[in-house]
């Protein structure tokens, strides 16, 4: 295990290197469509581009920060150079393999392996030559633009050195502007030679702080660089207000005469100052105004885009920190109901304790569902990163391919998401790889050229479903049966199968159609990977399709981590708890309505529809005193439009659970399929929740 | 540096390595490394889950976690017996999961090395498909469960 200078400096940097980077690339994805960058898009690029420069040079990965540095100067240019010929695929092109480039390093180092310097040294090169040509194309047919651009300035076009005056004024309040103005003189040194400034004496005597609060601080250089390179860097320096930018013309204002930091030369340059302020400066307003102007140019764009920097409005937290307190806002629950339905307190009648226990439970009520929301992210993290895929793989096919994506602002637990994205991102790839066929093929069966994939996302119940799907050649019933009987897979004869059953073989371990293993697929690893990374979560993945017309796959994955209105029910000695999301109704059956059908199953009919009972006691081998269905209670449950009439000995009463997962031992062991998970009730005792897909579903 | 921090780890690991905890079930003394053992509890509320086999007798909220609980008695098909106030539960953690051993009494730690651990005789008793090794120690032998064979629920 390697020495890490600061574990926590080192993951606060990936968290937001790979946040930056998903940033941008959402940024180039958007802008794929168009033919240039949006103001707005551009300055977002550069600004993340700046940071993680900044935050790589910091951590002393030299290659990712000299990398970002030039593709940095890229977008500095075609940012100052309006009218740069630039070609938005190439440049998109550098971003992404910049992103991708990003993440495999960030892969490495944080497995502690070799970085790759070479790589990042070759992308950068690239990036340097294609900038040099922008540019040389650029002085070539610019070269006018820009000279009637400064003539209308009146500033002569700056090929040579030339002399500038520079005055800064920095943001009020900010404090100790000599040591400031200190920092902003190292800093214009950089790409400046300076000449003298004005007041001289910031560094030893801090009374100047007070003098460039009142006059701003004033730096004589002299620069290679443009009039507007010039501002822009002002503009940048930190704290800065306002920049007031002079060129010096060959007037009589001699450099080496304002030298002098004594209060007469200082009136003498202020004065001529100000003539030349009428002349032929020009006074430019706070960095952040700049930024608006340039904002509602692109207005729908910069709403992205401001809607994507992460503004003081958000931080970051670590997961542990979530998981912890999501655990005691669980026991806070029990806990309240432990006190409020406390068997000392049974019978009393306590009326200022009820009202005060009742605003306890009001209080308890909004905390976990803060709680619970802070977990829960949307699934659109996840399936924007399907953009990209689809976008490399279609181009590199040569398909045409359209990606449709509903409900992806439907929340899940962050844990969930984890698992979630491979598996996604692999069906995906599936879809486009093998599914969508190539445009010819679709054309000659009457299809768009441009095959859809469709992304759907929503929640019913205690379940959120998630079906990627697809309008291409379907399954092939007869290549998956071949495949399953040569790797020995098939355990029923291929008659008795269902169509879908025989779609569903290809989840199993080993298999695979694709004769050839392509770059993206066919190494008969995914499905069954996918089935597995579902499985952790405890949910289950299906596929169905219709030859020449496309496949869907979906997945459902239970929300475990979750705590929902349930109603508590007895059968004997027995707790159960049933999800009030699923009852549609619950009623003493009136026993003429109850009858047995031709296969001697029991039901009941309700405002003319029949619906089957479920005896519980029968079918778990409960004891119980009620087997006379006037006894008891009927519960009607839908689940997925299915009907059901649960048959209980009586309703207890709604509560509001935290649902605890069942245990791994048992969940393992796919035994008890009939509940999905269970709860603590206020006097500590255990109730079973029902699963209730299984409950509709199963055979009586 | 480093050799220090191995060295505390073996030394951390010493401290359970070769000890075992000793439980009676019927006439037979078993051991289970202590490595695995979180704790001992009294026999609480068991709450049944319809669909298991017998021996996984239920499920238990040891403060605020559920647990599952499995007979050894009747993993090892021996006659149940009621529980009386030596009966107790051993909560392990094996494998990733957390399970209870209801034992009909918790005798002892032990400190067993590893040489006195031969494998089983071939028996056709029920739970020799359970047991891994027996332990020879003065006058005493124990059965050593095994984990993997005994957490597999069909």
């Amino acid at each position: 295990m390697a020495e890490r200078k600061d574990d926590s400096l080192l993951e606060l940097f990936i968290f937001e290197t790979l946040q930056n980077a998903q940033q941008l690339e959402k940024i180039i994805l958007d802008t794929g469509a168009g033919d240039r960058f949006s103001e707005a898009a551009i300055n977002e690029i550069f600004r993340i581009m700046h940071t993680v420069k900044g935050s790589a040079a910091m951590m002393s990965y030299s290659h990712i920060s000299s990398l970002a540095h030039k593709i940095e100067d890229l977008f500095f240019y075609i940012r100052e150079t309006p009218d740069a010929e630039y070609d938005i695929g190439t440049v998109s092109d550098f971003v992404l393999s910049f992103i991708d480039f990003i993440n495999e390093e960030i892969e490495v180092i944080k497995s502690d392996g070799e970085q790759d310097a070479e790589r990042a040294e070759e992308l950068g090169k690239d990036v340097e030559k294609y900038l040099s040509m922008l540019k040389n194309e650029g002085q070539a047919e610019g070269a006018q633009a820009v000279k009637s651009a400064e003539a209308a300035k009146g500033v002569p076009a700056a090929a040579e050195s030339a002399g500038y005056k520079v005055t800064l004024f920095f943001e009020d309040g900010c404090g100790m502007e000599n040591i400031r103005a200190y920092a902003a003189l190292l800093e214009i040194a950089e790409y400046a030679k300076i000449v003298s400034f004005i007041p001289a004496d910031i560094e030893e005597n801090d009374g100047s702080a007070e003098e460039i609060r009142k006059n701003g601080f004033t730096v004589y250089f002299e620069s290679e660089a443009s009039y507007d390179e010039l501002q822009t860097r002002f503009e940048n320096i930190p704290l800065v207000h306002e920049v007031v930018l002079t060129k010096a013309e060959n007037e009589g204002v001699a450099l080496d005469d304002t030298a002098m930091p004594a209060a007469e030369p200082d009136n003498r340059v202020k004065t001529e100052a100000k003539d030349q302020a009428e002349a032929n400066t020009e006074i430019v307003a706070i960095p952040q105004a700049a930024e608006k102007a340039a904002s509602q140019d692109g207005s729908q764009d910069s709403r992205k885009t401001e809607a994507h920097q992460p503004t003081q409005s958000i931080i970051s937290v670590h997961v542990s920190k979530l998981d912890k307190l999501m655990n005691l806002v669980g026991e806070l629950v029990i806990a309240e109901s432990m006190v409020v339905e406390n068997p000392d307190l049974k019978g009393m009648q306590l009326p200022s304790f009820q009202r005060e226990a009742a605003q306890l439970h009001k209080i308890v009520d909004e905390i976990q569902e803060l709680v619970m929301s802070m977990r829960l992210m949307p699934l659109a993290t996840v399936f924007q990163r399907t953009n990209r895929i689809v976008r490399d793989m279609s181009r590199k096919l040569g398909k045409q391919v359209k990606l449709k994506i509903t409900g992806e602002e439907t929340e899940v637990d962050k844990n969930i998401i984890e698992h979630l994205s491979d598996p996604i991102l692999h069906l995906v790839r599936n879809c486009v790889d093998h599914g969508i066929e190539s445009r010819e093929e679709r054309i000659a069966a009457g299809k768009p050229e441009a095959g859809t994939i469709s992304i759907e996302a929503y929640s019913a119940g205690s379940y959120v479903y998630i079906i990627v799907s697809d309008d291409g050649r379907g399954l092939d019933k007869q290549k998956i049966l071949e495949k399953a009987m040569r790797n020995g897979l098939l355990k029923k004869s291929p008659e008795s199968m269902t169509d879908k059953e025989i779609y569903n073989l290809i989840f199993l371990p080993g298999f695979s159609t694709s004769e050839t293993v392509t770059e993206f697929s066919g190494r008969g690893v995914g499905m069954d990977v996918v089935m597995q990374s579902i499985g952790t979560i405890g949910g289950n993945v299906s596929v169905d399709s219709t030859p020449g017309q496309g496949t869907s796959i979906m997945m459902k994955i239970p929300l475990t981590v979750a705590i929902i209105d349930g109603m508590n029910v007895t059968v004997g000695d027995r707790l159960f708890t049933i999800p009030i999301s699923n009852i549609r109704e619950s009623f003493k059956p009136d026993l003429k309505n109850v009858f047995r059908d031709p296969d001697g199953r029991e039901m009941v009919m309700v405002r003319g529809e029949c619906y089957a009972i479920v005896r519980l006691h029968e079918i778990w081998g409960i004891e119980t005193s009620v087997t006379e269905l006037s006894d008891g209670i009927l519960v009607m449950v839908e689940q997925e439009e299915r009907r059901r009439c649960i048959f209980v000995d009586s309703l207890i009463g709604q509560q509001q659970v935290v649902v605890k997962s069942m245990p791994e031992l048992i969940k393992r062991s796919k035994l008890a399929e009939g509940f999905a998970g269970c709860t603590l009730l206020g006097d500590g005792s255990i109730s079973l929740i029902f699963d209730v897909s299984w409950l509709v579903s199963f055979d009586i | 540096m480093a050799e220090l921090v191995s060295k505390i780890i073996e030394q951390e690991e010493d401290t359970l390595s070769g000890r075992f905890l000793i439980f009676k079930v019927g006439d037979d003394s078993y051991g289970i490394e202590l490595g695995y053992v979180t704790e001992i509890v009294s026999v609480p509320k068991i709450t049944k889950v319809p669909g298991l086999p017998e021996y996984l007798v239920g499920i238990i909220n040891l403060r605020g976690s559920i647990i599952p609980v499995m007979d050894i008695r009747l993993r090892f098909n021996m006659p149940k017996i009621e529980y009386n106030d030596r009966t107790c539960i051993i909560i392990t953690q094996i494998d990733g999961m957390d399970v209870g051993f209801v034992v009909d009494a918790v005798c002892e730690v032990a400190n067993i090395p590893a040489e006195s651990i031969v494998p089983p005789p071939e028996t056709s008793k029920n739970k020799s498909n359970f047991i891994r090794g027996i332990i020879k120690s003065g006058d005493n032998i124990y059965l050593l469960i095994d984990y993997q064979s005994i957490l597999k629920i069909t």
